[in-house]
């Protein structure tokens, strides 16, 4: 069931989940609320194009992939050019922490109008788990055929909450009742 | 709820992130976190979710840089969160 705005702002007032630094009213619409973009993001450098990735290699660390792929950009008030046909990695500004108590998961989605100029904001990779404590890491896409502006603070995502069924095993003491780790 | 010993290596690709090293059934395993989820060298991790003889099969909040969600890791390698709030 996904949550109203309603229903999003009783679980911040009640601390079952947080968003901080915390949205305006404005950042809401009625089932979804708006993340902003941080300003530093992460740009593949021009030499690794053509260069082939094996995931299923022994051995394989993505994340040092990435950081020797790619140098951090801060991204200035005057803006930052998102070539067309360009991945870049960027983060939410917001940190968003799912806690169990909440009983909620949730989704990153993209806005319509950055959709309908080319910018997607993930790469089949939209869920946050329950219990999810941290900001977002986005995959910026352009997938038109201008080049796309990005600034620091701009609204770069929606978030969509929805409720669980049942306590995931990690958030469940039963079946480890009496343990006692040493 | 309990909390898992981790060493930081440093920095994530990005500020908010720690990049931190795990001791595994299988060995060290590395994964970026949020920084401001540690405490004291821990990581929380909720409850175990399966055991087998010495070694408990927890869940990390995000993958690691091998892709494991899920790790088995020694007992000795939790120690209790007195600070989590009571969940089911």
């Amino acid at each position: 069931m996904i949550l109203t705005d309603r229903e999003i702002q009783k679980l911040l007032k009640e601390g079952l989940i947080s968003i901080e630094p915390k949205p305006p009213l404005e950042a809401y619409d009625s089932t979804a609320v708006d993340l902003t973009l941080d300003p530093l993001i992460r740009v593949f450098r021009p030499g690794t194009a053509g260069l082939i990735i094996d995931p299923s290699a022994p051995g394989y660390k993505v994340t040092e992939l990435i950081r020797g792929a790619t140098d951090p950009q801060t991204i200035t008030e005057q803006g930052w050019d998102l070539p067309r046909g360009t991945l870049v990695l960027a983060w939410t500004h917001e940190r968003v922490d799912l806690n169990f108590e909440g009983k909620v998961a949730a989704r990153v989605e993209g806005k319509s109008g950055l959709a309908r100029i080319g910018l997607g904001v993930h790469v089949t990779a939209p869920t946050i788990h329950a219990g999810f404590p941290g900001t977002i890491q986005l995959e910026l896409v352009n997938h038109g055929p201008m080049s796309i502006k990005l600034r620091p603070g701009m609204a770069i995502c929606q978030l969509i909450i929805e409720t669980i069924k049942g306590t995931p095993s990690k958030a469940h003491k039963s079946q480890f009742a009496g343990q006692r780790a040493r | 709820m309990m909390l898992l010993k981790i060493k930081i290596l440093g920095e994530g690709l990005h500020p908010s992130e720690a990049f931190i090293s795990i001791e595994t059934k299988n060995g060290p395993e590395q994964v970026a976190v949020d920084a401001k989820s540690l405490r004291n060298g821990t990581l929380p991790i909720g409850w175990p979710v399966g055991k087998t003889a010495g070694f408990l099969l927890v869940e990390l909040p995000r993958p690691t840089v091998s892709g494991a969600r899920r790790v088995w890791v020694r007992k000795e390698e939790l120690v209790p969160d007195k600070t989590a709030r009571k969940t089911a």
